[in-house]
């Protein structure tokens, strides 16, 4: 037995006990050390949903053990939120369906019903957090889609269903071919004997069980599904390379030497971007990739919050609501629309470059805000005369890659400041060396808007956006038939 | 049997060892809080030289435009110092209460650097990046103002590359890229064109 007193010499100790005491402390020392050293190195836990309007991903919160992700970024991508914090009620208005959860209580209220929670909701930071075991049941009757839970990898499919890619194994010369219904942009990674795959934004899953191929190239496929994303190994026998065909739907994994003579394909970011979404805008009829394409970047997002336009009110914010809201009114004109950011994610502005030149945009629309100064302002790229070039189809430097498509830039921004004239918003137009628009092989501008008057709040304004939103689809609808021309 | 010196000795190191690695933490982080706020007198150098009109070019928010004025400073003989002295005195001018063009306090120019003659690398302080404010505008207005201030002094600069801190930057503030060089002629039109709205 060990005891201790306040007075004497030494502290009689069980003799056996002493030294795992102070083992267990040393332990203990070398767990806090090691973990003030590396910091946090663990992965962020993530959830992937994947709807008909859009594919985006959700960072968990994790608090005792409990996964929550956050009720903002889980709606704000599916449809028109409004949400108000009252006290410790937020209440919510989704799509004209009014919800109301209450901090600490697994009680919510959805509609006229009442939702039992997984746990009790949580608010944080002004931030609602939702138990992710309820994530699935409240959104499908939010949407009145079903949902399709893949519960250990996080993944929940909205409406849409997982996607099976064909594999064919070919011979002489090998190669894997692997197949998609849609345009799939997943993170590749070429190590040392394997190829991997992640497809993060697209309802990909595995083809079947995992396959090994007696194959003088490719050894074996497997496919595990993993915190929100779905990754494809392929180990290989003898060095090789991955390459995209079919405008994007089909993966080829071949040998290294036959990949290097073959047609030059499309660069892809090293780190894997969040792709545009899979699938979620209609093709147009009888076309297998659209002639005529728009590709809306909704600048900033993530850790990259842009300009803090007021208090509350950050320009990311307003970009992604301003980019939902051109790419319904281009659908409505019958232009198909490619969104490179979706939700609050971070995405490399050479990412969302490669992104746009990837998919063959004819028209790339980057889209800011700005509390400063008045009206709306379009940009576009700032290139010496000496990068003038009119061959696009020769290869460019990537500093001046925009520099051949100047010529059709430019109408863009004057079209799309008429269209804003007409509805009287003040437009002024400019060029500026606005990131990442030189890099761009379509016609390109950036659009910044600013208030009217002095309430920088308007720019978060349905009526506002609204009326932007219109000016700007009517300005690309009435060029498209000159870009289609020049294409 | 370990003796009960030995055991309150160990305990003390574990504490201590705990208490430097928090201190540790926190002093990185109020180094990182810290870091920006350099002061303005380390980064001006002192000048020499006789008293002339410097051609600077002012941004003015209020309108979008960019224009010229002449002001009095001390001018260095030397072409790269006389460019810097006027772009140390274009932010200053920045920097003051009711500027047209507010930039952080502590925004100053390091160094201007002529390569070949025909091309101009200037290094600014951290502060001017990282405190700048964020928009296409207001980056813009400060990139045009510095490179017509830059032109004016160093006439023969055909193209600019700005530095922070002696490192490259993909943007300014999250909008203007300044990792590639910027072309005088091409700003120069663009100053025009803005002046003409």
């Amino acid at each position: 037995m060990t005891t201790c007193g306040i007075h004497g010499g030494t502290l009689p100790l069980n003799s056996g006990r002493a030294p795992r005491t102070l083992a267990w402390m040393a332990l203990l020392l070398v767990v806090v050390l090691s973990g003030l050293a590396s910091g946090p190195s663990a992965e962020q836990r993530r959830l992937a949903i994947y709807s008909p309007s859009s594919s985006y991903t959700v960072d968990l919160l994790t608090e005792g053990g409990t996964d929550y992700a956050g009720i903002v970024d889980l709606l704000d991508p599916l449809g028109h939120l409004e949400a108000t914090l009252a006290g410790n009620r937020l209440r919510i208005r989704f799509n004209n369906l009014s919800c109301e959860f209450q901090d600490g209580s697994r009680e919510a209220r959805v509609g006229s019903s009442r939702l039992d929670l997984a746990t009790n909701f949580v608010v944080l930071n002004q931030h609602g957090y939702l138990p992710l075991a309820s994530v699935p049941g409240l959104l499908a009757r939010l949407t009145g889609q079903p949902a399709e839970w893949h519960a250990t990898a996080r993944r929940l499919f909205l409406g849409v269903q997982p996607v099976k890619p064909r594999v064919e194994l070919q011979k002489n010369p090998s190669r894997l071919v692997l197949s998609f219904p849609g345009v799939v942009n997943p993170g590749l990674a070429v190590e040392h004997g394997l190829v991997r795959l992640t497809f993060l934004h697209e309802p990909v899953i595995a083809p079947g069980a995992d396959s090994t191929y007696a194959d003088p190239l490719i050894a074996s496929l497997s496919v595990a599904e993993t915190n929100g994303a779905a990754e494809f190994t392929i180990r290989l026998q003898a060095p090789a390379a991955a390459r995209f065909t079919d405008s994007g739907h089909t993966i080829v994994i071949g040998a290294a030497v036959e990949q290097a003579t073959a047609p030059p394909q499309r660069v892809r970011p090293e780190t894997p971007p969040p792709s545009p979404d899979f699938e979620s805008r209609p093709p147009v009829p009888g076309a297998s990739h659209p002639r005529f394409m728009v590709v809306i970047d909704a600048a900033h997002g993530g850790d990259d919050a842009g300009d803090q336009i007021t208090p509350k009110l950050a320009e990311k914010t307003v970009t992604l609501s301003l980019a939902h809201r051109l790419a319904r009114e281009l659908e409505q004109r019958g232009i198909p629309v490619t969104l490179i950011r979706t939700a609050d994610v971070a995405i490399a502005l050479d990412a969302r470059a490669n992104i746009a030149n990837g998919s063959r945009a004819s028209i790339y629309i980057t889209l800011h805000a700005s509390s400063l100064g008045r009206g709306t302002r379009i940009y576009t790229a700032l290139l010496p005369a000496s990068a003038a070039q009119t061959d696009r189809h020769a290869f460019a430097p990537w500093e001046t890659a925009q520099s051949a498509w100047l010529d059709s830039s430019r109408p863009l921004a004057e079209s799309l400041q008429r269209s804003l004239s007409t509805r009287s918003v003040e437009t002024t137009l400019s060029a500026a060396p606005v990131a990442p628009l030189n890099h761009l092989t379509s016609a390109a501008v950036a659009v910044e808007c600013a208030p009217s008057g002095d309430n920088p709040g308007q720019l978060a304004s349905n009526r506002y956006q609204q009326a932007v939103a219109a000016a700007l689809a009517e300005g690309v609808a009435n060029l498209r038939e000159r870009l289609e021309g020049t294409q | 049997m370990i003796s009960r010196n030995l055991q309150i000795a160990v305990l003390l190191l574990i504490f201590a060892a705990l208490c430097m690695g928090f201190y540790a933490v926190y002093l990185k982080h109020r180094a990182e809080e810290l870091g920006g706020n350099e002061p303005l007198s380390e980064m001006a150098p002192p000048v020499s030289g006789r008293s002339g009109e410097a051609d600077l070019w002012l941004a003015d928010d209020s309108d979008g435009t960019v224009r010229e004025r002449a002001v009095q400073v001390t001018l260095p003989a030397e072409p790269a110092m006389r460019a810097q002295q006027a772009l140390h005195t274009l932010l200053a001018g920045y920097a003051e209460k009711g500027s047209t063009h507010p930039l952080p306090a502590g925004s100053d120019v390091r160094g201007v650097y002529l390569v070949d003659q025909t091309s101009a690398v200037v290094d600014f302080s951290r502060v001017l990046a990282e405190k700048h404010r964020s928009g296409i505008q207001a980056e813009q207005l400060t990139v045009f103002s510095i490179v017509q201030t830059l032109s004016t002094a160093l006439p023969r600069i055909t193209r600019v590359k700005f530095l922070v801190d002696g490192q490259e930057r993909p943007t300014l503030a999250g909008h203007v890229d300044i990792e590639d060089w910027i072309d005088v002629a091409a700003v120069a039109q663009a100053v025009r064109a803005l002046d003409a709205k």
